[in-house]
């Protein structure tokens, strides 16, 4: 790799997260490094975690896929100077804080081989679909090894949240973008798993800030052997917090609902950088609403001084389908249990049609101007916060509620 | 499909204060005048251009700020280094709250640690408080959202929201009326202006309240001057307080420009 001193801080002026493409300022010789690709036809089949998951990966074995504790590993020579590296969790781990954990772990173990401090900069954020598989991406760029010897690095991360299981790819030399991504989408076109569940109804909806695509989320609903509706909804968020940091924000909730769209009951996860700070639910005991878990640290067991029927997400789809296409709606109140909100009150969204399927979403002090699908599910909703425009979009259905 | 929504907007609230240099988080300011005139001044005129005027004027009229004149677009203000939220101290500003929770055992770990740094016999003054908060958060990042005293006193990390909090709860515990104040901070130094989303406390003492900024700017030997300009004092310390967060990102100025 190239020897880098002077030009350090050149990039760090130049460097930018998000960008797609090399900077034009940069030196020759690193804008060939960084648009430098291969290819390889060949291929390697797989099957692990008892033929649960199998798959095809390019390249041929540098590492044969073995297991440690919770997660199974690979790796690739993909003739791009270093190997593709690939871990596959059979049971989902947070997007968001693995993509990031994993992307800064291989940042620290470059930096321990060649010694001195680090300086890292975010290159590129991504937020794709991969048949309703939600997929994040990251790169960062890092400087390493004594000044008088700067080396520059660029690590490269994609997450995949596959059915039941995650998917997660890396790769550290410079350049070979479009190389890695390849063999990232190749790995996912043939990769098999097997589910537990069979969800009747799939969304996942992306959403970004300012253009910047910083999360997803992805909703399952299943029915139970009651014949209520088992709702599993899965997000994360990859937020930079400045030209060096994300932020990271994961969680997941697990609702139960009447077939009315009432709530039976909910759990709720979530955590900040890694560190849980939900885990709570609510339920219906004595005639109120009751929370109970862990919020930021403490305990809760708070009875929500309520009966009001709460709406479920299966209930909110099923509120805006009723309001489309009517001649003459009047506003809707939905009455929920947003715990990142606030997870001692109930809050309250209220929905407006203004067209027969277009309208406004008001939550708190925010309101989205709407577009709703035939499901009454958000196809598209935009709205400006503080002069920040937020976008959230459908970008992946299968089934019907 | 709501709660995510909420999630979405919690991370948005809480991260709307990180004194972040992208182009997410940071104000958009103009110089206008003699840079070398603004540095001798011991007051600031600046314009603040922003989403909704009529809000901004309704909640520097809770403030000290001096309000020149009010636009379509924006409004004129004067600072003077010290504005404030007016009002007199009560009970919530000495209580443990969810947010400013200074009876939990990781904040009254480190209010025995204050006390036994301080000088034996003497009482705990409110600028040695803020430079403990200052050193006591070490590793100092923009990561987190916005984290309440308890986790801060654990973690020991964060950015200027979690220097605020903990910096109260400290203040509380040692029975200083003390506010978490959110707004903007305009830094002056000889190569220019820059102004970021900022929080800071005001804590009442010797007669009147006081700015402190646990993240000690004036420590930076580059910079020069530091103006506050208050727009909201967190009311809802309690579990809730995420939706008051965000209903702060509504206020802030969109563009500022300094005046001669």
């Amino acid at each position: 790799m190239k020897r880098l001193v002077s030009l350090t801080c050149l990039l760090l002026i130049t460097s930018h997260a998000f960008a797609r493409d090399v900077p034009a300022e940069w030196p020759e010789w690193l804008r060939e490094a960084m648009m430098r690709e291969s290819t390889t036809n060949k291929t390697k089949k797989f099957s692990i975690a008892d033929d649960r998951i199998s798959g095809v990966v390019k390249g041929r074995f540098t590492e044969k896929p073995s297991l440690n504790d919770d997660y199974w590993y690979f790796s690739t020579d993909i003739k791009a100077d270093s190997d593709l590296m690939c871990w596959i969790f059979p049971e989902a781990v947070d997007s968001a804080s693995t993509t990031a954990g994993i992307a800064e772990n291989l940042i620290e173990l470059s930096v321990e081989k060649r010694g001195g401090d680090y300086l890292k900069r975010l290159y590129y954020q991504e937020v794709s679909n991969h048949e309703g598989s939600p997929v994040l991406a990251l790169e960062w760029l890092y400087f390493t090894g004594p000044e008088e010897n700067r080396q520059i690095g660029l690590v490269k991360v994609r997450t995949a949240l596959v059915g039941e299981s995650s998917v997660v790819c890396a790769h550290t030399s410079v350049g070979y973008r479009e190389t890695f991504r390849q063999a990232f989408d190749h790995l996912m076109a043939n990769i098999v798993v097997q589910r537990n569940q069979n969800p009747y109804y799939e969304t996942l909806h992306s959403f970004s800030i300012e253009d910047t695509p910083v999360g997803f989320a992805r909703i399952w609903m299943t029915e139970d052997a009651d014949g209520d509706t088992e709702i599993y909804t899965t997000d994360a968020m990859l937020m930079a917090v400045d030209d060096r940091s994300v932020s990271t924000t994961d969680g997941w909730s697990l609702e139960y609902s009447f077939p009315n769209g009432e709530l039976i009951n909910q759990y709720t996860y979530s955590s900040e950088n890694g560190n849980p700070v939900i885990n709570a639910q609510i339920k219906y005991e004595e005639e109120n609403w009751v929370v109970s878990g862990t919020v930021q640290g403490k305990e809760l067991l708070t009875p929500i001084d309520s009966d009001i029927a709460l709406t479920s997400t299966l209930g909110q789809l099923q509120r805006v389908r009723e309001m489309i296409g009517a001649e003459e709606t009047e506003p809707v109140e939905l009455h929920m249990w947003l715990p990142d909100v606030d997870p001692t009150a109930l809050s309250t969204a209220e929905i407006t049609m203004t067209e027969s399927d277009k309208g406004t979403l008001e939550l708190g002090p925010v309101m989205f101007d709407a577009e709703f699908d035939v499901h009454g599910d958000l196809k598209r909703g935009t709205a400006d916060v503080g002069g920040l425009t937020m976008e959230i979009t459908k970008v992946w259905e299968q089934g019907s509620p | 499909m709501y709660r995510w929504i909420g999630a979405l907007l919690a991370s948005l609230g809480t991260a709307a204060y990180a004194q972040s240099d992208t182009g997410l988080y940071l104000y958009e300011i103009d110089v206008v005048g003699g840079e070398a005139g603004i540095l001798a001044e011991s007051s600031l005129a600046i314009d603040l251009l922003a989403q909704d005027p009529g809000r901004l004027v309704q909640a520097l009229g809770e403030t000290t700020v001096s309000i020149q004149s009010a636009g379509v677009h924006g409004i004129r203000v004067t600072l003077n280094g010290d504005d404030h939220f007016t009002g007199q101290p009560d009970a919530r500003l000495t209580s443990s709250t969810w947010v400013v929770d200074f009876d939990q055992p990781p904040v009254q770990s480190l209010l025995q640690d204050l006390r036994a740094a301080s000088l034996k016999g003497e009482v705990v003054q409110p600028s040695d408080v803020t430079r403990f908060t200052y050193e006591q958060i070490g590793d100092k990042h923009y990561r987190t959202g916005f984290d309440i005293a308890s986790q801060v006193a654990d973690s020991l990390e964060g950015d200027c929201t979690e220097h605020a909090v903990l910096n109260a709860a400290l203040m509380r515990a040692n029975g200083f009326s003390a506010r978490v104040v959110l707004g903007v901070i305009i830094v002056l130094n000889e190569q220019g202006a820059t102004a970021a989303g900022h929080a800071w406390n005001e804590i009442y003492h010797d007669g009147g309240w006081h700015i402190h900024d646990a993240t000690l700017p004036m420590e930076d030997p580059d910079v020069r001057r530091v103006f506050y300009l208050p727009l909201s004092s967190l009311s809802d310390e309690g579990p809730g307080y995420a939706m008051e967060l965000l209903e702060f990102a509504f206020l802030r100025p969109t563009k500022i420009h300094l005046l001669e």
